[in-house]
């Protein structure tokens, strides 16, 4: 009876907590025009809020600290050019840490030199966009932007999934351990008799 | 449970590095012929049990299993548990290279610790008497291994107290069920195949 309930309880156990995977701390960093954009999670897609991330320059001088919000997304303003190094530690060994080198995107502003005569340029002048229009860009750029954000986690996520296979790959370099563990220890026995 | 690279000092992970190969070399030394199985069945289930996670709050534990692994393998257990780190290193980014030292030393030294503390009272014993100590086994190496992680990172420069409370409070559930499992573990095969529990480790 108390064999069965082992038994069942082993069972269980394993059932019940194979529902779900380990996670790791998922740190990214990346440069979004004009600011420097980040989220911070786990790779069970848990994210990081109201996480304190501290912003260090590239002699690891503190320079500034950031927030990340509800959704584990922070923005970052850098004041100056520089490389940067964002860390982050939650606690019991969990720490994390991303480096960009900062380059404002100031090739972003479309010049036309030497077009100023022509047709083009005339069209491109900011003059002639109408207001609305620029809204309406502006709309367009942001819900790339968050379509974009979302493929990366997206992306992120199926990076960090652990497969069957990855795991039935784990256990057989495991066997093939202990066959070789095998060969040698019955090699060792052959000499000894 | 799984320290990642970047978070201990490099005093810490060579002393880590020393002492896992000090552990492995006598691990090895001390697996005969019939317990390469057996080692090998523990470094797969400490390599899958380690993937899984208990959901607790907003966060998330996975399994260890060493207790276990120390009670029926002894020193053998360090390099069966270095295996299981290596993989889930290499496989899943879980740890870190650099770190696989001192989390070997973290998860096999309680190992082993059980085996010189609890195994005494297995050997010979009831069925009924080897569920209870194998629990103790399984809780107290647990424990021990939450104290260690602890310990490193108050080494490399964390307050120990608030570091340790952390870990071992979020680990209280893991305890528990580690227990549970390695009793039930400990209860069947001194049922089965109480043998397993002879030998010097």
């Amino acid at each position: 009876m108390l064999i069965r309930l082992s038994q069942l309880l082993v069972l269980l156990l394993l059932i019940v907590s194979s529902a779900a995977w380990a996670h790791k701390v998922i740190f990214d960093v990346y440069q979004s025009g004009s600011v420097i954009e980040g989220e911070l999670g786990f790779s069970n897609g848990d994210m990081a809020v109201a996480q304190r991330i501290s912003v260090t320059d590239g002699a690891g001088v503190e320079i500034d600290q950031v927030y990340t919000d509800e959704e584990g997304f922070f923005v970052y303003t850098p004041a100056t050019q520089d490389h940067l190094n964002f860390e982050v530690d939650l606690g019991a060994g969990h720490v994390a840490e991303a480096t960009i080198n900062w380059v404002p995107k100031s090739a972003e502003v479309v010049t036309l030199k030497g077009a100023e005569n022509t047709e083009i340029a005339k069209l491109y002048k900011p003059s002639t966009v109408a207001a609305a229009e620029q809204a309406s860009v502006v709309s367009e750029v942001q819900k790339l932007s968050a379509q974009v954000r979302q493929m990366r986690r997206e992306l992120r996520a199926y990076k960090e999934k652990n497969d069957l296979q990855s795991v039935l790959g784990g256990i057989g370099y495991i066997l093939g351990l202990v066959g070789l563990g095998y060969y040698l220890a019955a090699r060792r026995k052959l000499r000894g008799d | 449970m799984h320290i990642v690279d970047g978070a201990l000092s490099t005093q810490v992970l060579v002393v880590g590095a020393a002492v896992s190969c000090l552990g492995l070399a006598l691990g090895l030394r001390r697996m005969p012929l019939d317990k390469i199985p057996v080692t090998g069945m523990l470094a797969a289930t400490f390599f899958v049990a380690s993937l899984i996670h208990v959901p607790l709050g907003p966060s998330s534990l996975h399994l260890i299993m060493n207790g276990v692994a120390g009670l029926l393998l002894g020193w053998a257990a360090v390099p069966a548990l270095f295996i299981g780190l290596l993989l889930q290193a290499v496989f899943f980014g879980y740890g870190g290279i650099t770190v696989l030292g001192i989390n070997t030393v973290n998860v096999a030294l309680p190992a082993v610790a059980v085996f010189y503390l609890v195994r005494p009272f297995i050997i010979g014993a009831r069925a009924s008497q080897g569920l209870f100590w194998g629990a103790v086994g399984g809780g107290l190496a647990v424990a021990l291994t939450t104290l260690m992680v602890a310990a490193s990172l108050w080494v490399s420069g964390d307050e120990f107290i608030p570091t340790a409370k952390l870990v071992l409070i979020s680990h209280i559930p893991v305890v528990i069920i580690e227990a549970l499992l390695s009793g039930a573990t400990v209860y069947l095969v001194c049922k089965v195949k109480p043998e397993l529990f002879m030998g010097r480790g």
